[in-house]
């Protein structure tokens, strides 16, 4: 699994919900965590902790002060840290 | 008297927008600005607002989707990361105690449609009182807001008790890691914050692995819903210098009801009444039970609610009292205890099960991290089953454990291993979504048992 993979599993595990398989992921890219599917602000503090144990990073303290959150956003951010560290590690 | 719309993340300019709308002497209508947008419009239309103030950022957002004749201005939200209320928002701010409206809440909806509470002056500015009077806070005193500002337990027991007092008061984003908050409560020497189980359990994690020194935290107050005895305990074990207090309340109610204090026995209730409030606990027939005894709480308070923005007036009152929809007993100390709500109340076969009492007894057989109990209607029959989070267990050896503690009515029939509990927008349990969850995987079981019948 690579990083798109693993975050939307990591999100929609919330819902255990077999409609959203890895062949969907383009369809889901642009759903909004708030919008979409109804999180709210501790249930996005759960991911975001979920996501820094499993890629085994730290996000910035204010990165998730952002205007759009999309899984696609997720993913450009934990890509960028990768890139911001010199190189991917995808936890594995 | 006009109800205009708020909607922002926490800021110093939200604080700032809610103080003028009531200098103005008008109603602000509280909207959680993660609601999806077309929600919070029908919320708006439906409460008669003509006028909204929208953070900036989130305008930018929705400014496409906008129908209708609702004025929107936009305000800017002063701090993007965690700042001091300044001195002069604590000017502006004035104690009202007028009977005229001060606030909309929507409340999280657990049971049904999220209902729109009004709220007097009179209302949340007795209950901060009454709060100043348990919390005992100091001029030196900082508090740090980790929960929404459109929830009445953080506008009323955090935001208005820190500016009746001068007291410092963080404003931060509420979207942020754990370590962000921890870190936080250090930097501006922190001593009191109020969280909810989640939050709590999260922290305790991030406290566990990284050991903070929270020198200057002295008290945390715990309330959103009830607190497990696992996470009771271990939030006691882990932050030994400080001080955790469990509170109870409800929005009607302005929102505080009771509260621990030091002088509470040392056991996981909600604790005493506070000022202006009584209990009673009442069975079915609306008698007074004997203390120990479980029944409905109701609640006489000067704080109560004027009423829901849907019209049903006061439903839910009966001669001054407020039934909670709480069950709940008074112990020998006079501490009151909630144990379930009776909505959550299951009647199979003419037996009444409280789901919590069952979930209780399955957290303390091992390996189950959370779960949540629920009847569940399987081809005309209805059955207690459970859904849980953890380690998958052995069914068959929870039932033999469980039938030490419980009558064998109110051990469940299914157990539902889950990733994840399902919640609401304001992370409550959503009991719809367990049942959903629990009914498909059986009806997938049922299936699959079909099948191979068929092939054999």
């Amino acid at each position: 699994m690579d990083v798109r993979e693993k975050i939307i599993a990591l999100v929609f595990d919330k819902y255990n919900l077999p409609d959203y398989q890895m062949g969907d992921i383009d369809e889901v890219a642009d759903i909004n965590i708030f919008e979409d599917l109804g999180f709210d602000s501790i249930q996005f503090v759960e991911l975001i902790v979920k996501i820094e144990n499993e890629f085994n990073i730290e996000f910035d303290d204010d990165v998730f002060i952002m205007e759009n959150f999309t899984i696609s956003n997720i993913v450009n951010i934990v890509n960028g840290m990768f890139v911001k560290n010199g190189g991917v590690d995808d936890g594995k | 008297m006009s109800r205009i719309a708020l909607i922002g993340e926490n800021s110093i300019g939200y604080v700032d927008t809610l103080i003028n709308i009531w200098n103005n002497g008008d109603c602000a209508v509280l909207l959680d600005w993660r609601i999806p947008f077309q929600i919070t419009l029908k919320m708006m239309y439906e409460a008669g607002v003509k006028t909204c103030f929208i953070e900036k950022d989130i305008f930018n957002k929705i400014k496409e989707s906008i129908t209708g004749s609702i004025e929107f201005i936009t305000y800017e939200k002063q701090n993007r990361t965690a700042k001091l209320l300044p001195n002069y928002i604590y000017d502006k701010f004035q104690s009202n105690y007028s009977r005229n409206e001060a606030v909309v809440i929507y409340s999280s909806g657990t049971t049904g449609k999220s209902k729109g509470i009004i709220l007097s002056h009179f209302a949340i500015n007795t209950n901060a009182d009454s709060i100043i009077n348990y919390m005992k806070p100091n001029t030196n005193d900082c508090i740090y807001i980790a929960k929404s500002l459109s929830h009445s337990s953080t506008f009323t027991g955090e935001l208005l008790v820190a500016l009746k007092m001068r007291m410092k008061l963080v404003i931060a984003p509420t979207i942020v890691p754990p370590r962000y908050t921890l870190n936080n409560i250090i930097k501006f020497g922190v001593t009191i914050i109020c969280l909810n189980p989640t939050l709590l359990s999260m922290y305790i994690d991030e406290y566990e692995r990284n050991k903070y020194c929270l020198s200057s935290l002295k008290t945390i107050y715990v309330s959103g819903s009830v607190l497990n005895d696992n996470i009771y305990n271990k939030a006691h074990a882990t932050f030994t210098n400080i001080s955790i207090y469990n509170v109870y309340g409800l929005s009607e109610a302005g929102p505080r009801v009771t509260a621990q204090r030091a002088s509470c026995s040392k056991s996981n209730s909600v604790g005493k009444p506070i000022n202006g409030v009584e209990i009673a606990i009442v069975d079915e027939n609306g008698n007074l039970v004997a203390t120990g005894e479980q029944g409905i709480v109701h609640v006489k308070t000067q704080s109560i609610f004027n009423g829901y923005i849907c019209g049903k007036v006061k439903q839910s009152l009966y001669k001054d009292w407020l039934n909670t929809g709480d069950i709940g007993f008074i112990d020998i100390n006079e501490e009151l205890h909630i144990i379930d709500r009776i909505d959550n109340m299951i009647i199979i076969n003419a037996h009444k099960i409280y789901p919590s009492t069952v979930e209780k007894q399955i957290l303390l057989c091992g390996e189950v991290s959370e779960c949540v109990v629920v009847d569940v209607c399987i081809h005309d029959k209805t059955f207690l089953s459970c859904l849980y989070t953890g380690a998958i267990i052995d069914e068959r050896a929870i039932k033999k454990q469980l039938s030490k503690y419980l009558l064998k009515y109110e051990i469940p029939k299914f157990f539902i291993h889950s990733n994840e509990i399902p919640r609401t927008l304001n992370g409550k349990i959503s009991i719809t979504d367990v049942r959903q969850i629990i009914e498909k995987r059986l009806n997938e079981q049922l299936n699959a048992n079909c099948r191979s019948r068929k092939k054999l």
